[in-house]
């Protein structure tokens, strides 16, 4: 047996005698004895703990095999996928104003009509093909909720065809949470409604200005005393975008949501991301500050930070793990207002990637978007990190080149971030 | 003195939990945000 080629090894400060292995490709974390680790770095085997290594892919009977393995994963993962997800963009409002927004311009009174609507259950329905077991729409804008009559129409039709052929639905929305109040939710939990995100981008002084109403109204109040009066009736999630001159401001907003009562107890996952710097047609040019690359090293540096602030606190933050790209996988998409599909929410709005309707269903998409880029790069072949990233985000490499024609290579990112990242969830 | 042993601190994720995790990124952000948390 080998060391797998994705494994990191750090020293163990807390436990001396011992190394910490971390697998990249199955987010496994051992302890492992320095005499293990000698044995196995000499040739030798691990004795008594080779099947519990191997049980947690930290030991592999062949390198070359490994590789081929981890090549073959969006694969796998597609063979497995027992859903079939869609998000789903209701239409263009927006009772905001967010500086960073990527629909920018774009965004307008453009919805989706009844007949669209639908076409989409029956797309919906289609796409659940022998085998599937659970559909989740994931409703966008603009601002969902100014579509509730919609995503009840929608949800009503789905739900009830769930329960005749005896398939799991649900829906989640990715909300500003202005308009989300408790008859509200009342209203979707019986249609499916089974998780919300919200985004605050830190205390109400970088909120306000990065997320304001469309009237130029601050908008951190209003969303605070949404999320308490409905945290226990759905999980909510919360997510920030943040900044080079703002992510330091952060801690400042759980502090904020523990007062207010919207404790880790009460709440979903918090996760906080760069906000991207666009620069599409549609972006707003007033807006800068934004992430370019993976690679800027405030990206890591605030990543540590906002980690460490959102676990010492006690609320739960998604460990470091594969999380594979909607793009590659097979049973997602993303559906636009006008029925045009694409592979992923930031790319609407732009022709030249559209990857079918919802009438005619989807085209072959994969040379379009590059489906397994990461399979013809040579630094993806030789990499550690592949499992957790899978050639990076297309949109950050197509806002900042024009194209994906490369990857987005996360390794200077991951370097700086991994093990600071899985030392503090230990 | 008792015998070192490996010490399990996270099984890791099934491909098959991989696989039923919807990942999708929220607006204004290049980095994966998974929805549906296990």
């Amino acid at each position: 047996m080998f060391l797998s080629h994705y494994l990191k090894i750090w020293d163990a400060p807390d436990h001396p005698g011992y190394s910490l292995f971390f697998s990249t490709k199955q987010a496994s974390l051992a302890l492992v004895p320095d005499e293990v680790l000698t044995d196995l770095q000499n040739g030798k085997d691990a004795g008594e703990y080779t099947d519990e290594l191997a049980q947690l892919g930290m030991l592999v009977p062949d390198l070359a095999a490994e590789r081929l393995e981890v090549f073959d994963y969006m694969n796998e993962i597609n063979r497995l996928n027992p859903g079939v997800n869609i998000a789903v963009i209701l239409g263009l409002a927006c009772n905001f104003s967010c500086v960073y927004c990527y629909e920018g311009s774009m965004k307008g009174s453009r919805k989706m009509s009844d007949a669209t609507a639908e076409q989409l259950v029956e797309y919906a329905k289609n796409c659940m093909t022998p085998g599937k077991e659970k559909l989740t729409l994931n409703f966008y804008g603009g601002e969902p909720l100014l579509y509730v009559d919609l995503i009840k129409k929608i949800a009503t039709r789905l739900k009830s065809w769930a329960d005749t052929d005896q398939r799991k639905f649900g829906f989640s929305l990715v909300s500003n949470g202005s308009l989300l109040t408790r008859s509200v939710v009342q209203e979707l939990l019986p249609l499916g409604l089974n998780a919300v995100k919200i985004t605050l981008d830190g205390p109400p002084e970088t909120h306000n200005i990065l997320r304001p109403f469309k009237s130029g109204a601050p908008s951190f109040t209003q969303i605070l005393a949404n999320i308490k009066e409905c945290n226990d009736l759905v999980t909510i999630g919360i997510s920030g975008n943040f900044t080079q001159d703002t992510f330091t401001q952060f801690p400042k907003l759980l502090d904020i949501l523990i007062t207010a009562g919207i404790t880790p107890e009460t709440t979903g996952p918090i996760q906080f991301s760069p906000a991207s710097q666009t620069s599409d047609r549609y972006t707003n040019p007033d807006f800068t500050g934004g992430c370019r690359s993976s690679d800027e090293p405030w990206i890591a540096e605030a990543t540590l930070f906002l980690r460490k602030e959102i676990l010492q606190k006690g609320f739960k933050n998604p460990k470091i793990k594969p999380s594979p790209c909607m793009v590659e996988i097979n049973d997602a998409c993303t559906v636009n207002h006008d029925g045009v599909l694409y592979k992923c929410p930031a790319m609407i709005g732009d022709e030249t990637l559209q990857a079918g309707t919802i009438w005619k269903g989807t085209n072959d998409y994969r040379a379009l978007y590059r489906v397994g880029r990461y399979q013809e790069e040579e630094k993806c072949q030789k990499c550690d990190y592949l499992p957790l990233c899978f050639g990076g985000c297309r949109d950050m490499t197509r806002q900042r080149e024009g194209n994906f024609a490369g990857v987005e290579c996360m390794r200077e990112f991951f370097d700086a971030t991994v093990e600071g990242s899985v030392m503090m969830g230990i | 003195m008792a015998k070192k042993r490996v010490i399990v601190l996270d099984q890791g994720v099934t491909r098959k939990r991989v696989a039923a995790t919807m990942a999708c990124c929220p607006s204004g952000s290049p980095r994966v945000t998974v929805i549906e948390e296990e």
